[in-house]
Parts: C-alpha cells; sequence; structure tokens
C-alpha cells in the first residue's frame, strides 16, 4: 500500500508529495514547482502525535488484511 | 450389470445457492467492518472532539510542519535559509485508503465420474491323454506265452476369472477474495482538499483588518 501523500505547497501552490513514514523519520519534501525551492518537513513538537497516529492506522490496515 | 449413475440426480441435492451467496455475504460484512474501523479511526485519531450527544464538534487535529526556503542574495550568493511555521491537518498526511473486498471469485467445479467396469475373464481347459500298448506271444511245442500290456492316461483342468469394478466422484470448490484499494469517498477527499488548501498563508495588504480567526494557521 501506498504511503504517498500530496499537499498544496504554501509558498507557490504547487504540490509536494510527501512520504508519510519518511517524514516520520526526519525526512525533507521539496516542493515538485522547479522554481520554487522550497520545503517542509515535521515540526519536532508535532512528531509524536503524527506517530501515534501512523500507528493507530498500521493497525487497522493490518487488521483489515486479515479479516 | 449396474447402470451409470444419473447426472441430473447427483447434482439436485447441491446446496448452490448457499455456496455462491455465502463468499458474497463474508465479502460484504468484512466490508462493513473495514469501512466502520477506517471511520472510527478518522474520527477517533484526526480529530479532537468536544461537546457530546447531537452538539460533538469535530476540530481536525493540527500538526506543525517547517517550511524552509533558500534565500539567494542579489550578489548571487546564497544567504540564510528562512524557516516558516504552518500547522497541517493530521488528516492530509495520512495514506488514507479505502481498503475494501473488491473481488470475489467463487469457482465451483464438481466432477461427477460414474463409471462401471466388469472384467471377466474366464478359461478353461482341458487335457487328456491315453496310451495303450499289448503284445502277446504264444509258442507251442516247450510251450512259451509272453503277455504284455501298458496303459496311461493323463488328465488336465484349469479355470481362471477375473473381475474389475471402478467408480470415482470428485468435487472441487474454490473461492478466491482480493482486498484492494478503492478510491477515497468524495466526501472524505472534500475535507482533504478543503484542508490542504487552506495551508498557504493568507496576505494581508496594508490596512487590511485581521478578524475572527485569521492567523497563520489555516481555517479549519
Amino acid at each position: 500500500m501506498s504511503t504517498y501523500n500530496e499537499i498544496q505547497c504554501p509558498a507557490c501552490s504547487g504540490k509536494i508529495i510527501i512520504d508519510t513514514k519518511l517524514l516520520l523519520s526526519g525526512g525533507n519534501f521539496s516542493c515538485t514547482t522547479m522554481s520554487c525551492n522550497a520545503s517542509v518537513s515535521l515540526s519536532n513538537s508535532s512528531y509524536h502525535v503524527a506517530n501515534s497516529a501512523m500507528d493507530e492506522f498500521d493497525k487497522i490496515k493490518t487488521a483489515a488484511q486479515l479479516s | 450389470m449396474t447402470q451409470l449413475l444419473s447426472m441430473a440426480q447427483q447434482f439436485s441435492g447441491l446446496p448452490i445457492k448457499a455456496l455462491i451467496a455465502a463468499p458474497l455475504l463474508a465479502g460484504a460484512e468484512a466490508n462493513s467492518k473495514m469501512a466502520l474501523s477506517q471511520t472510527e479511526f478518522l474520527l477517533k485519531t484526526c480529530f479532537n472532539t468536544s461537546g457530546s450527544g447531537k452538539d460533538i464538534k469535530y476540530d481536525p487535529r493540527m500538526i506543525n510542519m517547517v517550511l524552509t526556503r533558500s534565500v539567494i542574495k542579489p550578489d548571487g550568493s546564497a544567504g540564510t535559509p528562512v524557516e516558516t511555521r504552518f500547522d497541517l491537518p493530521l488528516l492530509t498526511i495520512l495514506p488514507l485508503n479505502s481498503l475494501a473486498v473488491d473481488e470475489i471469485t467463487v469457482n465451483f467445479e464438481m466432477e461427477v465420474k460414474s463409471s462401471f467396469s466388469n472384467d471377466q475373464e474366464s478359461s478353461s481347459e482341458t487335457e487328456s491323454a491315453a496310451e495303450g500298448s499289448f503284445s502277446a506271444k504264444v509258442g507251442y511245442g516247450c510251450f512259451s506265452a509272453e503277455v504284455s500290456g501298458s496303459v496311461s492316461a493323463s488328465s488336465k483342468s484349469a479355470s481362471s476369472e477375473k473381475s474389475h469394478y471402478e467408480k470415482s466422484n470428485s468435487a472441487k470448490y474454490s473461492i478466491t477474495a482480493h482486498a484492494g484499494q478503492l478510491p477515497l469517498p468524495e466526501g472524505v477527499t472534500t475535507i482533504i482538499q478543503a484542508f490542504s488548501q487552506c495551508i498557504a498563508p493568507i496576505q494581508l495588504k496594508a490596512g487590511d483588518k485581521v478578524e475572527g480567526t485569521v492567523s497563520s494557521k489555516p481555517a479549519a
């Protein structure tokens, strides 16, 4: 299952493709617009919230595959 | 001779409805459970709730992101990157997909092979042989007599019988269920789009008033 998601770039309104697993491991994602040099990463203060949500999501995904 | 079984008779007692409907019902039930668990997950993990009963209010749970932009000075040299913090709904970074059983294949194959075969082989063999010999000699004068005889008889009998009976039945029932990803419901897609479009900061001009909840955070 893909863990990619897409958000709008706050700087140019272009696309930023985010891999949630990599984001949680400290990854930095750049805007796909060539001229925009913006990149986003997860703030340390939000790491716990995002990580817990991802754990919960993995649990229901595993349960769904087992059922 | 035993008669072959009627094919129609063989299939008449089969619960075809149950065989086909049961896997489909199981698939529908699994889909329902999956949808319910994903909805519960969304509401529990991605939203903060306030109020109760009919007045329950769901506010999106936000995470803080850091936006880094490079700066190039007028002389072409690299300046210190500028960091901007913005809040993003947690919902937008989760790889949500509607997981569901999208294909169920019921393969029912029943082979009724009823065959009767009776091979009989019988053989009988009789052999008899007889042999006889006799000689006689009679003399007169000095009295001489000679009698000789021989008898021989032989008999042989063999019998064999072979019988072969064959009958077979076979049935095969296989169910293939495949769980795949379905497109997200339109409502969830709309919510995610609305949230992600609110990431961009609102540019205020000189003299604009800041009203209500307008801030650097996206309006949920």
